[in-house]
């Protein structure tokens, strides 16, 4: 036929099936189509950690922090809360987060984007779940089939190449990250709960506005209402990040982290995890060392878990 | 507490699962994939199960509300001394880990109540030195009634 034509003519000019399909195919509704797009095989496996796919080389190698490094971030599930107690006898609220096989899937350079980059991508999914148009970027970049993609825009420094796995060792123990997800989501509420108004009284005289927002502005100056102004509507179900959430421990081997205090969103959620930018100003990272640009595995190296130091009892200071 | 590492764990932790998967199993390892939702609870019960195996509260004795039982705790405000807590268990909410009791006594005509996570560190030893019969899961009435129902 004359598309399987177009196909061995392209490739002898050299350009990858993938983007050849998105080009003819465009979302491939064709019965012909889809069985052209079934024979390829687009979920394979990286061949190695440090090969990149068609964007200028970006070698994978252990490098220094810089003052001005910052490093990519990690997409995560939010498994659920659980409480440890540390050394001192000191209850601490736990959230856990898991890794699941977060990879960098797209590393955007300056030279061509404009910017520095890295997508990464976690989760797995079946090729008939996933649109056409997914499944070339997938196949272009050569990485395996993903969920949950997100960009972290990074330094020059920071860079990886396409196919690195980030795990949970890229994070130390004691650190601390900003945490972003999509909070719960609470439907259409009302300004008390929302916003956090006082309401009216319940008693004197008050006629079936007890929850109401009360006025919404001057007089005939300025004779109308502000844009913004704080009303009804829905509350929740947008993206939020959490500041500074420490990092308790972490277990390299199950790719968990757990983390103190709450983060936004349902269990079972993707969150995106980051150093905290706070941090990262006070030094933090210099003093920490956390892996940069991020953690290389070796065949020698042990997995353990590591908790962070959590400074001296803080009973005896107490007592004096 | 650090659990124990490691992707299969130890006999005893791979117990819990018994022949499923590991519940931080990456995804595309998996032939059936069950909701995230899910597999997260699974995780959740995972870790509190494997915490409660290594936890020094195992070897106490097990018991319910209307035992009377004797506590050795540290008490980390008073330089960490041991001191023994005597007292009726009024409640005991069973969550794994996270399962905690309350016991109550009367103390110099006060009534005291005091609750403790079983897996606290500072909970070191518990006995059961006695029993009432009693036909509920919580005491709270015993609130309402003279102290004589308390003391033990």
């Amino acid at each position: 036929g004359g598309w399987t034509d177009a196909i061995e003519a392209s490739s002898a000019k050299g350009f990858g099936d993938a983007m050849l399909a998105r080009r003819l195919l465009g979302n491939a509704r064709s019965l012909c189509a889809r069985r052209w797009m079934g024979s390829q095989n687009l979920d394979m496996e990286p061949e190695g950690v440090v090969e990149e796919a068609g964007t200028p080389a970006v070698p994978l190698e252990s490098r220094p922090w810089s003052p001005d490094s910052r490093r990519c971030g990690v997409v995560a599930v939010k498994c659920g809360m659980m409480s440890l107690w540390d050394k001192w006898g000191v209850r601490r609220p736990i959230t856990v987060l898991w890794i699941d096989e977060c990879q960098v899937t797209q590393t955007k350079t300056e030279e061509k984007h404009g910017f520095n980059s890295l997508q990464v991508g976690a989760g797995s999914k079946k090729k008939k779940q996933v649109p056409t148009a997914l499944l070339g970027h997938y196949a272009k970049h050569q990485v395996p089939i993903k969920r949950k993609l997100a960009e972290f825009q990074v330094t020059r420094d920071a860079l990886l190449p396409e196919g690195t796995e980030i795990t949970a060792a890229h994070f130390v123990a004691g650190q601390h990250v900003d945490v972003t997800g999509i909070t719960i989501g609470k439907g259409f509420q009302g300004p008390m709960k929302r916003h956090g108004f006082k309401g009216l009284p319940a008693t004197h005289g008050v006629s079936k506005a007890h929850r109401s927002h009360g006025s919404t502005g001057q007089c005939q100056d300025p004779g109308k209402v502000f844009k913004g102004k704080k009303m009804a509507g829905q509350m929740g179900k947008d993206r939020r990040t959490v500041q500074n959430v420490m990092v308790y421990q972490v277990d390299p081997s199950r790719n968990l982290l757990y983390v103190v205090g709450q983060v936004p969103g349902h269990k079972g959620n993707f969150v995106l995890v980051k150093d905290a930018i706070r941090k990262i100003w006070e030094g933090e990272h210099l003093r920490l060392n956390p892996p940069f640009p991020t953690y290389i595995p070796k065949l020698e190296d042990e997995l353990s878990i590591d908790v962070a130091d959590v400074g001296p009892d803080p009973y005896e200071a107490a007592i004096g | 507490m650090a659990a124990t590492s490691g992707a299969e764990g130890t006999a005893e932790t791979q117990a819990i699962w018994q022949g499923r998967h590991a519940p931080w199993t990456p995804t595309s390892k998996l032939t059936k994939r069950k909701h995230l939702t899910k597999r997260s609870q699974y995780m959740m019960e995972t870790l509190s199960r494997e915490l409660e195996q290594q936890s020094h509260a195992q070897k106490f004795p097990e018991f319910r509300a209307g035992d009377i039982l004797e506590c050795t705790v540290t008490v980390p405000e008073n330089r960490r001394r041991t001191s023994v807590v005597k007292g009726l268990c009024i409640a005991k909410n069973n969550a794994g880990w996270n399962t905690s009791f309350t016991i109550r006594n009367i103390v110099g005509n006060i009534p005291i109540e005091r609750s403790y996570p079983l897996h606290s560190p500072n909970l070191v030893d518990l006995k059961v030195v006695g029993s009432k019969r009693v036909r509920r899961a919580k005491l709270y009435y015993l609130r309402d009634l003279g102290n004589k129902f308390s003391r033990v």
